[in-house]
């Protein structure tokens, strides 16, 4: 298999790479960009850009008087503050914000946890998944928060897969190399599997560069500290069926990132071995990318039956981070099946489908000599 | 050596692109030639197994091809026309390339790229990329990577298209040099391409194999009706549009024209001539069409 050759084609090429570099820089810049204009601090949480020197050094102060391990003495001492404060004014807002609300959520979770194991009574998968839990360790979240929704990555790595895909295999048909491969005996190889396996391998280097850029910004602009945490640390996770810590949390939305993104290109390789015309294709795969997205925005919903939407669409792995706020699923007999699991099938299922569908033809043939040849070698022995 | 095409057709919709053609060819080199639209490309691209045809067989060596399958392909060389290949690839990456796409073993890979590059004289531009070769070199490169299988059957779709006529003579002598014990197949419209190499031609008009033979035999079956005569401009004129005129050449103030008819022209000055392969041509192409 020599999937260099492949990737020499047309993503390993000078413009590709200037591109990638170019949209890396952009994205970095967004982020860079919110972190220092960010949309009002009160709904956001605080950062440094985003508030006045006084306001930042009252809040450190009490950061750091109150971050790491949560004991009785901390907790007193922000009830102490709260209650004494006049209830107005940037103290106070600061405060309740980023001190009293998420202190007194981190402190109460474990018992509300417990609650909710209790009243599930019979629920095998709630009584697995949520029994146990609690949260030790106060700091602050808006860092995680923010990497955890940002997106604007996504639409990058959707723009490198057309461009590099598409031409990759339309080329090739336009500069005759196409039959040239597959008048070869190697053709199953090179023409089908290695086409597939090189959607593949795009879609995992983009997936896993914009990942770790996004880490990394987010890491030097906002603070992603204490990522051993569980991720319910966050209020907005306290269903969260995942009970992983945040950078855990992190890669698993990343592998669901990158499963959603290969899917699509193993379905944008069969669209582009099937439509000859390129500006066909080209307005096939763009409205294929704008329902899929549309599918995926079911995973709100509260009819069930909008789940298949969601399931099969393989942009929902790139909303997983959303769908896990909650327990999403549905009952087959007595089993739960999360929503996310449904999606990892379903996805395998598209994939493995849609990369043999061209190469099963290839397969039979393939086995067939090959069987044909160890009958040959056989007789002749 | 024997490829056998039997009454092979291929049907497009309801435009039958080849119409039960049928012919065998053992070692040598043929020429196809036909019009834009004879079924050329289509007959080449059923021979090296990309579509698949209608009907009929294709016969390698006895065996049909389709359970043949890896084994025939491995003994296949082709060169597409017009084909650009990759541009940022350097020729010796290509071909390295091509030699895994073909199976080659690792071991012999070295070996199999020197000797190609030999054949078709690049050595010296292995290390060049694809967009900096001229075009006449990126037609070497073409039959380059079509020869690194040691193919049995070696098939050049238009192999000098867009060629000056120095890259032309050179590409003649390369495939002469290539073309011992093996099967040739070299499609085209241009008659001068095969008329010094090909053993034999095959000429192909919408779908059908209309002659085959040597250039020879089919010079021979016109020799009666090939005339020229030099005239004045203004009787070449008038005498163009009553016969099938396959070259009119100025010298100096007159005219000389050179017609195909079964009788000898009535106009004063028409003496026989030895026919030419586009003679041929010509011929083929215009009795199909009644003119």
């Amino acid at each position: 298999m020599e999937l260099k050759y492949e990737l020499r084609k047309t993503f390993l090429r000078r413009y590709v790479i200037a591109l990638i570099v170019t949209l890396l820089l952009i994205n970095a810049g967004i982020i860079i960009y919110g972190y220092y204009h960010g949309s009002g601090w009160l709904s956001d949480g605080i950062t440094r850009p985003s508030v006045s020197s006084e306001e930042w050094k009252y809040y450190s102060a009490l950061m750091d008087k109150t971050k790491g391990r949560m004991t009785a003495g901390k907790a007193s001492y922000i009830m102490r503050l709260y209650s004494n404060s006049e209830h107005s004014g940037y103290k106070y807002a600061i405060l309740s914000t980023c001190f009293y609300k998420p202190y007194k959520y981190m402190a109460s979770y474990a018992g509300k946890n417990q609650k909710i194991v209790d009243r599930a009574s019979e629920d095998r998968y709630i009584k697995s998944h949520y029994v146990g839990r609690q949260l030790d360790t106060f700091f602050d979240t808006i860092g995680w928060k923010k990497l955890f929704s940002y997106d604007y990555s996504d639409i990058f790595i959707i723009a490198m897969l057309l461009l590099t895909i598409i031409p990759c295999i339309k080329i090739e048909e336009k500069s005759g190399m196409r039959d040239i491969l597959l008048s070869s005996s190697g053709r199953f190889r090179s023409y089908f599997l290695e086409k597939n396996l090189m959607a593949v391998c795009v879609s995992v280097i983009l997936v896993a560069t914009f990942s770790i850029e996004n880490f990394l910004v987010y890491s030097l602009t906002y603070g992603l500290k204490y990522m051993r945490c569980p991720v319910y640390s966050i209020e907005d996770y306290k269903y969260c069926p995942l009970d992983v810590s945040l950078i855990g949390f992190y890669l698993i939305t990343v592998a669901l990132r990158i499963l959603g993104f290969i899917s699509f290109s193993q379905i944008l390789v069969f669209l582009c071995r099937r439509i000859k015309n390129v500006y066909s294709l080209l307005i096939s795969a763009l409205a294929m990318v704008v329902i899929f997205i549309y599918m995926r925005g079911f995973w709100n919903c509260i009819d069930q039956r909008y789940n298949a939407f969601v399931v099969a669409s393989p942009f929902s792995g790139l909303v997983a981070v959303d769908i896990f706020k909650a327990l999403k699923g549905i009952y087959v007999g007595e089993y739960y099946i999360p929503l996310t699991s449904m999606y990892l099938i379903v996805q395998i299922v598209i994939m493995v489908s849609m990369g043999l569908c061209d190469s099963i033809p290839g397969l039979l043939a393939y086995f067939g000599e090959r069987k044909c040849s160890q009958k040959n070698r056989r007789s002749f022995l | 050596m024997l490829l056998e095409i039997d009454n092979v057709s291929k049907k497009y919709r309801n435009t039958k692109a080849l119409d039960q053609v049928s012919f065998g060819l053992e070692k040598g080199v043929y020429g196809v030639l036909g019009a834009n639209g004879a079924g050329k490309t289509t007959l080449v691209n059923i021979i090296i197994g990309v579509i698949p045809q209608t009907s009929g067989v294709i016969r390698y060596n006895g065996t049909d091809i389709r359970k043949l399958g890896k084994r025939y392909l491995a003994d296949i060389g082709y060169m597409p026309q017009n084909c650009r290949f990759y541009q940022n690839f350097t020729v010796s990456e290509f071909l390295g390339y091509m030699c895994r796409v073909k199976d080659i073993p690792v071991t012999e890979i070295g070996t199999r790229i020197e000797k190609a590059l030999h054949a078709v004289n690049l050595q010296d531009d292995a290390g060049k990329k694809i967009q900096e070769l001229s075009g006449g070199m990126r037609q070497r490169v073409g039959i380059a990577q079509a020869i690194l299988n040691d193919p049995m059957v070696l098939i050049l779709d238009e192999p000098t298209a867009g060629l000056d006529p120095a890259e032309r003579i050179r590409f003649r002598n390369i495939i002469s040099s290539i073309a011992k014990d093996r099967i040739v197949i070299i499609t085209t419209h241009i008659v001068s391409d095969i008329e010094f190499i090909a053993n034999q031609v095959m000429i192909f008009d919408s779908g059908h194999l209309k002659e085959k033979g040597t250039i020879a035999d089919l010079c021979g079956s016109i020799s009666d009706e090939v005339w020229e005569a030099s005239m004045p401009e203004k009787e070449a004129v008038s005498a163009s549009g009553h016969y099938l005129v396959s070259g009119m050449r100025r010298e100096n103030d007159k005219v000389t024209l050179r017609i195909i008819s079964s009788k000898k022209p009535s106009e004063e000055g028409f003496s026989r001539v030895t026919p030419h392969l586009e003679d041929v041509f010509l011929e083929v192409y215009s009795r199909e069409r009644g003119l």
